[in-house]
């Protein structure tokens, strides 16, 4: 039986980013993927025959360039189309849009608030200046604070170095930020009710908290440090749906030797004399390696892969306590021709090919919060809604559409009933139609990924997008567990690479990336 | 040099006092209708604030000596009428998994609260900190680091099952708070509440926290300073060299004010001289008064235990009751059923009536007198009573929200440099944003070292 340098569970993206460079450094690699295909979140399906349904991560935009120029990408099918604008529609007829070009929002602002079409430059700096500062923090490993070792010292003194770096002012208002609400915070810059909505709603993405929620400003700067083809804060649809992405890194993995077998299910992590050796699948095959990484998030790895007994307890009570809820639902809509939304000037259709954020208000957009934190649904639910198919005629039969719906909040903790799903997905489509009267007619097919769902098909531990909550007491050192989070674990010769990990979740391949510099070092040393 | 200072809290107190005894002149004056606010005490109950916890080592200076009554501890009343008692020494009428936490949850908020103790009692960060932090070790000193930036709930959810004693805390940790304990970084509260004892063993003054104001005036005596009540509105002279207020000039090199920092430099200082940049800052100062005080009569109920006479009392707290209420006080509607403390001051101190009740209402004050017991001759004293009668803007105690965008050195806001060169803040708004005179004190200092250097 062959015997691997490496065994990856999981083919999400970071699974397959970290296999790329394990087997671009010579290493004999082996990916498992439990289902059908590679991809993990960021995958396209063809739910209804003819529409490619996003039934995951639907943009990009925090992919680090390293990961694209050094696994050659673009040379393995990666095609990024850029997002053209932002619209927010609003009930009273009117709209609200935003373009990376600075002289048309602004212009556009101004048709809203003098003020806050003045501010917004300033803000746009001071937002970039931070994102500037804080993204190589991306790329390094957490050091442990209370560790002494060289190594930890090291990066400590590189993130001082990266902070000091920072004008004063940016500092302050980076601790600012971090420690505040996206609300709070955008209260300070704008008076424009839509215009804070959307700025809002980068604090929200995957996060169960509210836009008053102390904590979402972070989460809104991790929105902010994307950047594609070196344009900052820009989101981009990749040709052929997230799935073709996913598609580019697996080849590059091939290209570089890694194999990847698919219908894989790993069952457990096979652990000799303290050390992960190799994995057994459900089926019953045996393979072994000298290390072992799991893309998994680390309560799946765990409490299901990983015998408890090879655990300490108090690491296993930090990954009980993980936070994990998950508030995100995934909406598909298969249409037999373009909605129209009552917003939308005649001659102004061309702002249907950005991002359609339903979200008029803050106060709706904490409403949702409150309706669904106590264990249920939104009545009026937040949308990030995308129509894929006038970026990418391919999505969709000629003429035809598809519509990706990204919908919070609806909480994980609902037990998730054929029925309470359907109804659900009415609530989405009836908010939507609020909006475009005409959309009701155009479905052809609808489909709902739940939390439960995203669970089911994924395997990510109750459907939390980025595997865990992203609020400051789970980050750097301290995600997943405040001892173990420099990508290795207790159990030895066993790793992790995936969204639990530093710097989280999201299409970034960064958590893959550092994993494997990491394991590389380790390996040599 | 002439000192004037405006308001009347202990740090007032605590800057006079430090400013005298190096030689410089200094007068108080209060423009607000009472003196000594938070800490008033009206017929025997407390009006605002009820535990007073002035510095000690301030106290000695000045022979300042606080005579202390410790309540017994806290109790929640449960919605099916049984009872939990939190006392240091454990918990009474918890649940078995709750029980066996608590000594592990007592060393970790302890050892937190320590930390945060040393840096709020030193202006600096002091050396022994890093010593203390040391001790700790790897693993603890990593729990403690994780735990500023949780919700309540997190840490709570992850350390107890029974909503009785989570919600104990957290309304312990969020009186006066402007947040619900879903809210990340709430957490932060309540180590600081654990920091001051007020947790485990609330004290009172006896007679009532107005005592203390008795105490700090009695210091005054044989020292050069006057205190002057003057109700009114304050005005700063366009020198900036006197203040008036109605018919009485003061005449001053310098100005300290007491006052939170929005109330100084709005009401106080014309923010047309100050820069747009600093008035923008000063205007996004958070901080809302969201406690309100009631006062009656009612003895304590004969069905009640005994156990918890002594006791600060919650009644069937829980944290969805508290998110549930802070969800309507954020949109500004009345609140139905938030959260409520109940104590007898009375069976602690002779010189009050037995059967004096206080009663804190948290969040909204809509559900006031909906509370479970038949109070007669009430009282109530909410935010729009402390914002007109002791002037803290918004009603808030504290100068501003004390969450961790407003701690430190974002506090009062980040960066803060007194724009105006003979007048400077000396209260609670001010790090460590509380009434212990710390505040004061250093501020004096820092001005006598600037005073002996020009
Ligand atoms: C609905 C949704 C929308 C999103 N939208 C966006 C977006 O627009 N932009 C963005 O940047 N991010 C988005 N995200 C987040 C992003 O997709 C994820 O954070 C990211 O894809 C996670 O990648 P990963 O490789 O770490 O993990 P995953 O993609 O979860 O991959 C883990 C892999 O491990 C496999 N696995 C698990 N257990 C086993 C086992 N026992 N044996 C074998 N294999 C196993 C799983 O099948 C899966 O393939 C979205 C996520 C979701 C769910």
């Amino acid at each position: 039986m062959k015997h691997y340098d490496a065994i990856v569970i999981g083919g999400g993206h970071n699974g397959l980013v970290h296999a790329a460079y394990l087997a671009k450094a010579g290493r004999q690699v082996l990916v498992l993927e439990r289902r059908h295909t590679v991809g993990g979140a960021t995958i396209t399906e063809e739910i209804h025959p003819g529409f490619k349904f996003l039934i995951g991560s639907y943009l990009i935009s925090l992919l680090r360039p390293q990961v694209i120029q050094e696994l050659e990408l673009a040379k393995h099918g990666l095609e990024l189309l850029p997002l053209e604008s932002t619209l927010v529609p609003l009930t009273n007829g009117d709209y609200l849009a935003d373009w990376p070009d600075h002289d048309m929002t602004r212009r556009e602002l101004l048709r809203h608030s003098r003020r806050d079409a003045e501010t917004y430059e300033e803000f746009s700096l001071t937002m970039r200046r931070l994102s500037l500062a804080m993204k190589p923090l991306l790329d390094l490993f957490p050091p442990d604070p209370t560790s002494l070792a060289p190594r930890d010292i090291e990066q400590m003194a590189r993130i001082k170095g990266v902070l000091g770096h920072m004008q004063r002012k940016d500092f302050h208002t980076l601790c600012r930020l971090c420690t505040m609400s996206i609300a709070d915070f955008l209260d300070e810059w704008f008076e424009t009710q839509p215009l804070k909505a959307i700025k809002c709603t980068s604090g929200i993405i995957g996060t169960f908290m509210g836009v008053r929620s102390p904590g979402t400003g972070y989460v809104a700067l991790h929105h902010y440090l994307g950047e594609i083809d070196g344009v900052r804060r820009s989101w981009a649809f990749p040709k052929g749906g997230t799935g073709a992405f996913a598609q580019s890194i697996a080849n590059a993995a091939k290209a570089f030797g890694a194999e990847i077998l698919e219908n894989a299910p790993v069952h457990q992590v096979l652990i000799k004399h303290g050390a992960a050796c190799g994995v057994v699948l459900e089926d019953g095959r045996e393979f072994y390696a000298d290390r072992v990484i799991s893309n998994a998030d680390a309560q799946r790895t765990f409490l299901k892969l990983v015998p408890k007994e090879h655990l300490p307890d108090d690491f296993l009570w930090d990954i009980q306590r993980f936070r994990s809820a998950s508030p995100a639902c995934k909406v598909n809509l298969a249409l037999d021709g373009l909605p129209t939304f009552s917003a939308v000037p005649k001659g102004n259709e061309q702002l249907l090919r950005g991002s359609i954020e339903i979200a008029p208000s803050v106060d709706y957009l904490e409403q949702a919060y409150d309706d669904a934190k106590y264990g249920g649904w939104a009545r009026k639910p937040f949308m990030d809604a995308l129509i894929p198919s006038l970026l990418d005629p391919g999505m969709a039969p000629p003429g035809k559409h598809v519509m990706s719906l990204f919908v919070e909040y609806a909480s994980s903790e609902i037990d998730w009933t054929p029925e309470k799903k359907a109804q659900f997905l009415e609530v989405v489509v009836d908010t939507l139609a609020e909006y475009s009267p005409d959309l009701k007619s155009k479905i052809i097919h609808k489909h709902i990924m739940t939390p439960h769902d995203i669970q089911e098909v994924f395997g990510i531990t109750n459907g939390h997008i980025f595997h865990g909550e992203l609020s400051l007491h789970q980050l750097l050192f301290l995600k997943p567990s405040p001892q173990w989070a420099q990508y290795k674990t207790p159990v030895r010769h066993l790793w992790m690479c995936g969204s639990s990990t530093h710097p989280g979740g999201c299409i970034t391949g960064a958590p893959g990336r550092n994993a494997a510099m990491e394991l590389l070092k380790d390996w040599s040393a | 040099m002439k000192v004037l200072i405006l308001g009347s809290t202990p740090n007032a107190f605590a800057a006079a006092l430090t400013l005298a005894d190096a030689g410089h002149t200094v007068e108080i004056v209060e423009t607000a209708t009472v003196v000594g606010a938070p800490y008033v005490t009206q017929d025997g109950g407390e009006a605002g604030l009820a535990y007073p916890h002035f510095c000690p080592v301030l106290g000695k200076q000045w022979g300042i000596t606080l005579p202390s009554l410790a309540h017994t501890g806290r109790s929640a009343r449960r919605a099916d009428g049984s009872w939990l008692h939190v006392r240091r020494s454990g918990l009474i009428g918890a649940t078995e998994h709750d029980d066996k936490a608590w000594p592990h949850f007592m060393t970790l908020m302890g050892q937190a609260g320590e930390l945060l103790y040393y840096l709020l009692q030193n202006p600096e960060p002091p050396a022994y900190l890093a010593e203390a932090w040391r001790e700790l070790g790897r693993r603890q000193s990593m729990e403690v680091l994780r735990l500023p930036w949780m919700s309540l709930r997190d840490l709570l959810d992850e350390w107890f099952e029974d909503q009785a004693l989570k919600g104990l805390l957290a309304e312990v940790a969020l009186e006066g708070v402007a947040q619900g304990p879903f809210a990340s970084g709430t957490a932060f509260h309540l180590i600081g509440r654990w920091a001051n004892g007020q947790v485990l063993s609330p004290t009172s003054l006896p007679g009532g926290s107005g005592s203390l104001m008795a105490s700090l005036q009695a210091a005054l005596e044989g020292r050069p300073v006057q205190f002057h009540h003057v109700p009114g509105t304050p005005e700063l002279a366009p020198d900036q060299r006197s203040l008036t207020v109605g018919t009485q000039a003061f005449e001053f090199d310098f100005l300290l004010s007491d006052k939170d920092a929005r109330w100084t430099y709005t009401q106080l200082v014309n923010p047309r001289y100050l820069e747009t940049e600093f008035n923008t800052a000063i205007r996004n100062i958070r901080g809302r008064g969201v406690w309100q005080r009631g006062l009656g009569r009612c003895a304590y109920p004969g069905d009640w235990p005994e156990q918890a006479r002594l006791d600060l009392i919650h009644w069937e707290p829980g944290l969805i009751r508290l998110e549930k209420a802070w969800d309507r006080v954020k949109r500004n509607l009345d609140v139905e059923e938030g959260p409520l403390q109940l104590c007898w001051p009375g069976l602690l101190d002779e010189s009050r009536p037995a059967d004096l009740i206080q009663e804190s209402f948290g969040y909204g004050s809509g559900w006031m007198g909906r509370g479970p017991l038949d109070v007669t001759d009430r009282k109530y004293f909410t935010p729009v009573d402390y914002e007109r009668d002791w002037q803290f803007t918004q009603g808030h105690l504290f100068g501003g929200d004390r969450d961790l965008s407003q701690s430190f050195f974002l506090r009062p806001i980040a960066d803060y440099q007194p724009p105006l060169d003979n007048l400077d803040l000396c209260g609670s708004s001010l790090h460590p944003a509380d009434h212990t005179g710390r505040a004061g004190a250093w501020k004096a200092q820092e001005l006598i070292r600037r005073f002996s250097q020009s």
